[in-house]
């Protein structure tokens, strides 16, 4: 299991506390960070050495001045995050969203029930997978 | 021998005595003349007397002799010489005996025994040394006296017969003409005649063959038979005759045809010139034969030929009758050829007089002669059906009274008299009921052999024809110019060199008369041609043209060109010219209209993009910005109730968790409010949809959610719709899962699933299609349950969204799913309606527009 920090880039502060809370609950001892818009979460990421970088990003789409999928494409386009973990986190349930989220070359897509409990159990699940299971090239490569 | 010529010198003697005597004898032919000459004879005695009688047997033209009682010769005067072809020197002392043919010998001593009872006559046979035999009488007069000669009278019988012969053969050519004379009356035809008259000859004059050749002026110059009679057995055929001076042409009838001459060849045997038909001639028996030419007018044209079977027939005489019987027949001929072309003419006259006369009744024209009384001479039959009268009591009466102004007829055959000529004078004729016939009169006078006027010959041309045809005409042409003249559109004729024959009164209306100036100096003032004359590119094309003018007057004229050609075939251009000006300015308001309506659409358009944009910008914030205070609702009362559990009592959980439930349905509303909103939004494909299949899965996925149900689901195969396959399984989850939410207190639940092809006619499954849904061409599918149903008073409410008809105590629902299902089914063109009864179930139809898939 990784020690690396999770990206959570979500504006709607009930929802960064709920997903916080979640983790705790889910016994998910990474740190969290939060980035409450886009431009602030590339920040974080482009500011980080290659090892720090997140485990991965819980990326919602409905952001405050860059939105979700720019932030995804341009994790995408730079070099050093091109193979970064992006889960897309969202209420929308637009098709559309999807297939732009996909093909921008998001890890996955995870829409947010209204149900915390359903939340929570996807958070544990999310965080199962993500930071036990799955591997990443060595160096974002 | 001795003895003989002994006795031969003493005849000689005798002999030379006798002519002395005779010579003496001579001196007194008084005796002679004066007949008295038989004393002396009969006494023998009287030698004074002698000399006459001595002259008269010198003479004689029969043969006498004296001979000795042995038979030899003593005296012989020159006949008997002649008879026995023996000089008279020799005769004397030789044997008559010797002379006599053999077979003859018992004749001559039967007559020598018994010539001493009288003179005796018999009939032998003369057979003198190289000649032919002769017969004679023979009479012997054998004298009592001893040592007087006998007497020897020997005459010629063959030259007897010959003459009989002779006068036979003449005999018979008088009788051949005078029968062919009666044949020749008698022949119409020159066939008839020829072959009468071969048949004349053959029969009556006893020849073989006769035949009548005419000369041909061919090449080979042949003589053509034209008819024979007797025994030909193609003797003709072969003979291959001709009148050239060549070998064929060298017998009789070749002669006789070259020079003119009749020509014989009394014996084929002997002839040469008959080599060339000599054994044929023997075959048939033919012996001699005579060639008569026959002339017409100094021109030999043929021959008769006549063929005898006997050697030297056709003596001179019998030739000259023949020859008289030639030129009969030729001068029958003549006659009959003369007759035949007189009667060919006659005919040919006769014909030719009927066929003018047909002529002038066949003729429709009343044709008339008047003489220059005025009176009718003669008439034809169109006369009399236009008059009503027949010719008789036409002809004599006054022609003018025929006329309804006899005046002006009368004026008009006198100035024919006048004149000698009438040209197209219009009269009217009077028919006997009263009926007018309009006619044009031509007349001419005509005269006679001596260039007299003898009358008037008048030809009238019926018009009531013509004057109907003008008048029909007139009518025509009068109903032509108002059609053209009515016209609300101008029409014009142009000659190439710019003139304008005929303009309508439209033109003339608006452009004012040409009056024989050019188009373009009356239209437009000027003085030459406009340049690129549409109008006369027609005349260069040689095809129709159309093109718009803006007129002097202001007005916009489609113009349609037309190649047109005058009565007499020369160039025309027809032009026509509507006044489209009204119609051009409702074009333009039209075309501005439609700029302001697109302007207006465009602008509409925008708005509704705008709309729409703002209406997705809607949904999407729906989905974002009103589920996530409803996940803070749900999040932090769960918390509530999580950190806080043993501070609240049991009312203030059960609130709580009633606040969760709200929570979570108001974000199932919104989430099938989204759906329906997509719903209206998405793009549809149109695909072949396997409804048995996808009713299969939906079936599945419901089992498995609730195992537990007893459900009995029917699914007919095979069914099959075009549509949205993502749609169509939205309708068909909607449906299902209906009938399998509303059959859930039902203890033997039933589903079926299936399709209507038929229209339905009556009876417990109609699907009752609603008032104005054409089922006819479409599908009608069902999905129908026995489930709780619902009172189909409500059934307007259906498809509503928002709208339920069972408490969700009973059962739960946001009341979005049919109002779903009817809008995909809409969007595809396609129906939905229920029936139900409470309790009993409910069955809901819907159709699919049955077309092939396609992009829509």
């Amino acid at each position: 299991m990784t020690s690396r920090p999770i990206l959570l880039v979500e504006d709607n502060p009930s929802d960064i506390k709920l997903t916080q809370r979640a983790f705790a609950k889910s016994h998910i001892a990474n740190q969290l960070v939060v980035a409450e818009d886009g431009q602030a979460a590339l920040d974080f990421l482009f500011a980080q050495k290659s090892h720090e970088l997140p485990a991965v990003v819980l990326l919602d789409l409905n952001l405050p001045k860059m939105d979700g999928l720019e932030v995804l494409r341009r994790i995408r386009a730079d070099q050093r995050t091109r193979f970064l973990p992006v889960v897309v986190v969202t209420t929308s349930k637009e098709e559309q969203d999807l297939v732009d989220s996909y093909s921008l070359g998001a890890n996955s897509y995870v829409r947010k029930p209204v149900s915390f409990a359903e939340f929570s159990a996807a958070v544990a699940q999310l965080g199962v997978y993500w930071l036990a299971l799955n591997e990443v090239p060595p160096n974002g490569r | 021998m001795k003895k003989t010529s002994k006795k031969k010198a003493e005849s000689l003697r005798q002999n030379a005595g006798l002519r002395a005597r005779l010579k003496k004898a001579q001196k007194i032919p008084r005796a002679v003349r004066t007949g008295k000459t038989d004393a002396p004879v009969r006494g023998g005695q009287a030698r004074r007397a002698e000399a006459p009688y001595r002259a008269l047997i010198e003479s004689s033209n029969e043969g006498v002799g004296m001979l000795a009682k042995d038979g030899t010769i003593l005296y012989a005067n020159p006949r008997l010489a002649q008879l026995l072809r023996t000089p008279l020197p020799n005769l004397i002392g030789s044997q008559l005996r010797g002379l006599v043919a053999s077979a003859c010998w018992p004749t001559f001593d039967s007559l020598l025994a018994r010539g001493k009872r009288g003179p005796v006559t018999g009939e032998l046979l003369l057979q003198p040394k190289d000649a032919a035999a002769v017969q004679v009488q023979l009479t012997l007069s054998i004298p009592d006296e001893p040592g007087a000669p006998i007497c020897a009278v020997v005459a010629d019988l063959s030259e007897h017969q010959r003459l009989q012969e002779s006068l036979r053969r003449v005999n018979r050519a008088l009788r051949t003409i005078s029968t062919c004379n009666q044949e020749l009356v008698r022949a119409t035809t020159e066939t008839g005649l020829l072959e009468s008259i071969c048949q004349t000859i053959v029969s009556e004059g006893n020849y073989r063959m006769a035949w009548v050749g005419y000369a041909e002026h061919d090449e080979l110059k042949s003589v053509r038979p034209a008819a024979y009679a007797g025994y030909e057995k193609g003797y003709l055929e072969k003979a291959h005759i001709t009148w050239a001076d060549t070998e064929r042409g060298r017998g009789p009838t070749g002669v006789a045809i070259r020079t003119g001459r009749p020509t014989t060849c009394r014996n084929f045997l002997t002839d040469p010139n008959f080599a060339p038909w000599r054994a044929e001639a023997i075959r048939l028996g033919f012996a001699s034969s005579a060639a008569l030419p026959l002339r017409m007018n100094d021109i030999v044209f043929g021959a008769l030929t006549i063929y005898a079977g006997e050697p030297g027939a056709f003596n001179d005489e019998e030739v000259e009758l023949l020859m008289k019987l030639a030129v009969d027949l030729a001068y029958g001929i003549t006659a009959l050829r003369t007759k035949f072309e007189r009667q060919q003419a006659e005919a040919a006259l006769q014909k030719a007089s009927a066929y003018n006369r047909s002529l002038i009744e066949a003729s429709l024209d009343p044709l008339v002669t008047i003489g220059a009384d005025g009176k009718i001479t003669d008439v034809n039959a169109a006369t009399e059906s236009v008059t009503g009268r027949s010719r008789l009591q036409l002809i004599g009466t006054d022609f003018c009274d025929y006329f309804t102004e006899p005046e002006k007829a009368r004026s008009a055959y006198q100035q024919v008299f006048r004149d000698g000529l009438l040209r197209d004078c219009p009269l009217d004729l009077r028919h006997s009921d009263g009926h007018v016939t309009a006619v044009l009169y031509n007349a001419s006078v005509y005269r006679d052999e001596r260039g007299d006027i003898t009358g008037v010959f008048a030809a009238a041309r019926d018009i009531t024809d013509r004057k109907r045809a003008e008048a029909v005409v007139r009518a025509e042409r009068q109903r032509f110019s108002d059609v053209l003249n009515r016209l609300p559109a101008y029409l014009i004729l142009l000659t190439p060199d710019y003139h304008v024959p005929f303009a309508n009164r439209y033109f003339r209306e608006r452009f004012g008369d040409s009056c024989g100036r050019r188009c373009y100096e009356y239209l437009f003032n000027r003085t030459e041609p406009c340049e690129n004359c549409e109008t006369y590119t027609v005349l260069k094309t040689n095809a129709p043209h159309h093109w718009e003018w803006l007129g002097p007057d202001h007005r916009n004229y489609d113009i349609y060109d037309f190649p047109f050609a005058d009565t007499d075939g020369s160039p025309l251009v027809m032009e026509v010219g509507l006044d489209i000006t009204e119609r051009k300015r409702a074009q333009a308001q039209i075309q501005q209209l439609n700029a302001e309506l697109e302007q207006r659409v465009r602008d509409r358009t925008a708005e509704l993009e705008a709309a729409n944009k703002e209406l997705e910008s809607f949904a999407y914030s729906v989905s974002h910005d009103l589920r996530a205070p409803l996940r803070g609702i749900d999040g932090w009362s769960t918390a509530l109730l999580e950190d806080y559990r043993e501070k609240l009592d049991e009312q203030a959980r059960e609130y709580l968790a009633q606040v969760c439930a709200e929570a979570q349905r108001m974000g199932q509303l919104i989430d099938d409010m989204l759906e329906l909103s997509r719903v209206v939004r998405a793009e549809l494909r149109q695909e072949t949809v396997d409804l048995t299949a996808m009713t299969h899965a939906i079936v599945a996925s419901l089992r498995k959610c609730e195992p537990g149900r007893q459900i009995e689901i029917i699914v007919a195969p095979g069914l099959a719709g075009t549509g949205d396959p993502q749609l169509i399984r939205q309708v068909l989850e909607n449906l299902l899962g209906n009938a399998w939410k509303f059959t859930e207190k039902k203890d033997a639940a039933r589903i079926e699933i299936g399709r209507i092809t038929t229209p339905p006619s009556s009876g417990d499954t109609p699907p009752a299609a609603p008032p104005g849904i054409a089922t006819t061409h479409d599908d009608v599918f069902f999905v129908r349950d026995n489930g709780a149903g619902f009172d189909m008073a409500h059934a307007s409410k259906l498809f509503a969204p928002f709208q339920r008809l069972h408490r969700p105590s009973e059962f739960p629902g946001t009341g979005i799913g049919l109002a779903t299902v009817q809008r995909i089914l809409h969007r595809h063109g396609g129906k939905v309606w229920a029936e139900a009864l409470p309790e009993q179930g409910a069955t809901f139809y819907f159709t699919l527009p049955n077309k092939e898939p396609n992009h829509d």
